[in-house]
């Protein structure tokens, strides 16, 4: 156990080497001498103790459709009380939301927002659900667990938008509370992930598989960046690992990468290479997949996979045709898997 | 001087393993450890750990701009 550190606010700091600590939160498992934060740039040993930089912090508060995290099986139509804190464990050169996700705490201004305000505020507004998102809510840990519990006990359901770098311990203390989750499964290549995202690529399967067996929702999201990891063998993997691994009822997002943060200078994805990245995990098993970020003839409907009729049609994030009754087609009644407005997992 | 280090291992685990012929499990061992010294050691594909400057830290917690809450999901690393 450590003692409290001396917080000497307008006093001189004198480190000694020792008072190390690791951080066993992700698998960077970063040693920090006092003084120094981790990868994630939230976490700070002081003094000998860890302490989070952005509890009660968050930089993004929006309300969202549910379709927006992507969930499409998951209360579908709800709207989604979402925040994230500054910080983010990997490094990914496409990142959409790099401002606040590869910012210091200290280059943003927050709001000051503890776990009972944010209940507070998703009651408020009417929102079905809470969503840690945006940046990634694995380094902002011991605030999306708190929240998450509050939200639990008052109804309201949790939402994690990760990208699955996290270990096992934590994982499961944080999946007690957490209803879906949105992984993303970047690549299926340890070296893309350590050149492109500064992570690896283990630790995520991992986590996708865990929370299957914690009996959260997941569905899995992969961004298709143009020259990167849009081969087509590569799709062929991320499909055929989802399927083997995690079913063919788990629904998996193919999303389009539009020239951001470090990848200016590469295009926009294909419309065509989205069109048959769906096709191929299609063929091989998946039952529902999507295209995401993009407008293409029927990227973001969701058909029964029993008579293929249309069940769930989506105009951006609106839905526009739900036929979905009790969890079950409304032309066959066939069963379909997901979390329907209160009705359990199929 | 991260880098120096990594250049002493280098030479170092290079001499070791010039001066046998054959290749036996130990020097398989030994390449072993250099990765993952190499590993541990430069990780240059991850964000780096960096320093603060904690005077500007503290200023900052003062006015309630980042939080000071306890972290869980860490050890402390005993001295030897």
């Amino acid at each position: 156990m450590v003692s409290s550190p001396s917080i000497e606010p307008t006093g001189t700091w004198l480190w000694k080497m020792s008072n190390q600590v690791q951080c066993v939160l992700c698998p960077h498992l970063c040693v920090l001498a006092p003084g120094e934060r981790g990868r994630c740039s939230v976490r700070l040993n002081v003094d000998g103790e860890l302490i989070s930089l952005v509890y009660g912090r968050p930089v993004a508060v929006h309300i969202d459709p549910v379709e927006k995290k992507p969930l499409f099986h998951f209360i579908p139509g709800s709207d989604v009380f979402s925040i994230a804190t500054a910080g983010c464990n990997l490094k990914c050169e496409f990142c959409q939301n790099w401002e606040i996700s590869q910012a210091a705490p200290e280059d943003v201004s927050p709001y000051d927002m503890p776990p009972e305000a944010v209940v507070e505020n998703a009651v408020a507004y009417g929102c079905e659900a809470i969503a840690y998102t945006y940046t990634e809510p694995v380094v902002y840990f011991e605030y999306t667990r708190d929240c998450a519990r509050l939200a639990r006990a008052a109804g309201i359901r949790n939402i994690l938008v990760t990208a699955g770098y996290i270990n096992p311990g934590p994982l499961s203390e944080l999946s007690e509370y957490i209803d879906a989750a949105n992984v993303d499964l970047k690549s299926m290549s340890d070296t893309y992930y350590r050149n492109i995202c500064g992570g690896t690529l283990q630790p995520v399967l991992d986590t996708i598989i865990n929370l299957k067996e914690s009996g959260t929702w997941v569905e899995i999201t992969n961004l298709i960046v143009p020259t990167l990891n849009d081969d087509p063998a590569e799709i062929d993997a991320v499909a055929r690992w989802v399927f083997d691994n995690t079913g063919k009822d788990t629904p998996l997002h193919f999303s389009r990468f539009f020239p951001m943060y470090r990848l200016t200078d590469l295009p926009p994805t294909p419309l065509d290479t989205l069109q048959g990245a769906r096709e191929t995990a299609r063929d091989i098993g998946l039952n529902y997949v999507y295209v995401g970020n993009a407008v293409t003839p029927d990227g973001m409907i969701t058909k029964c996979p029993e008579c293929g009729e249309t069940l769930i049609a989506r105009h951006g994030y609106m839905i526009t045709e739900n036929n979905i009754m009790n969890g079950n087609c409304g032309n066959c009644s066939a069963p379909i898997a997901g979390v329907w407005d209160g009705m359990e997992e199929q | 001087m991260k880098i120096v280090l990594l250049i002493v291992l280098l030479l170092t685990v290079s001499a070791f393993s010039e001066s046998e012929e054959s290749l036996s499990e130990e020097d398989s061992t030994d390449t072993g450890l250099f990765e993952l010294i190499m590993e541990c050691t430069v990780r240059s594909w991850a964000r780096p750990i960096e320093s603060v400057n904690m005077d500007r830290i503290m200023e900052l917690i003062e006015n309630g701009l980042v939080s000071f809450h306890r972290a869980d999901w860490y050890v402390v690393v005993e001295d030897e």
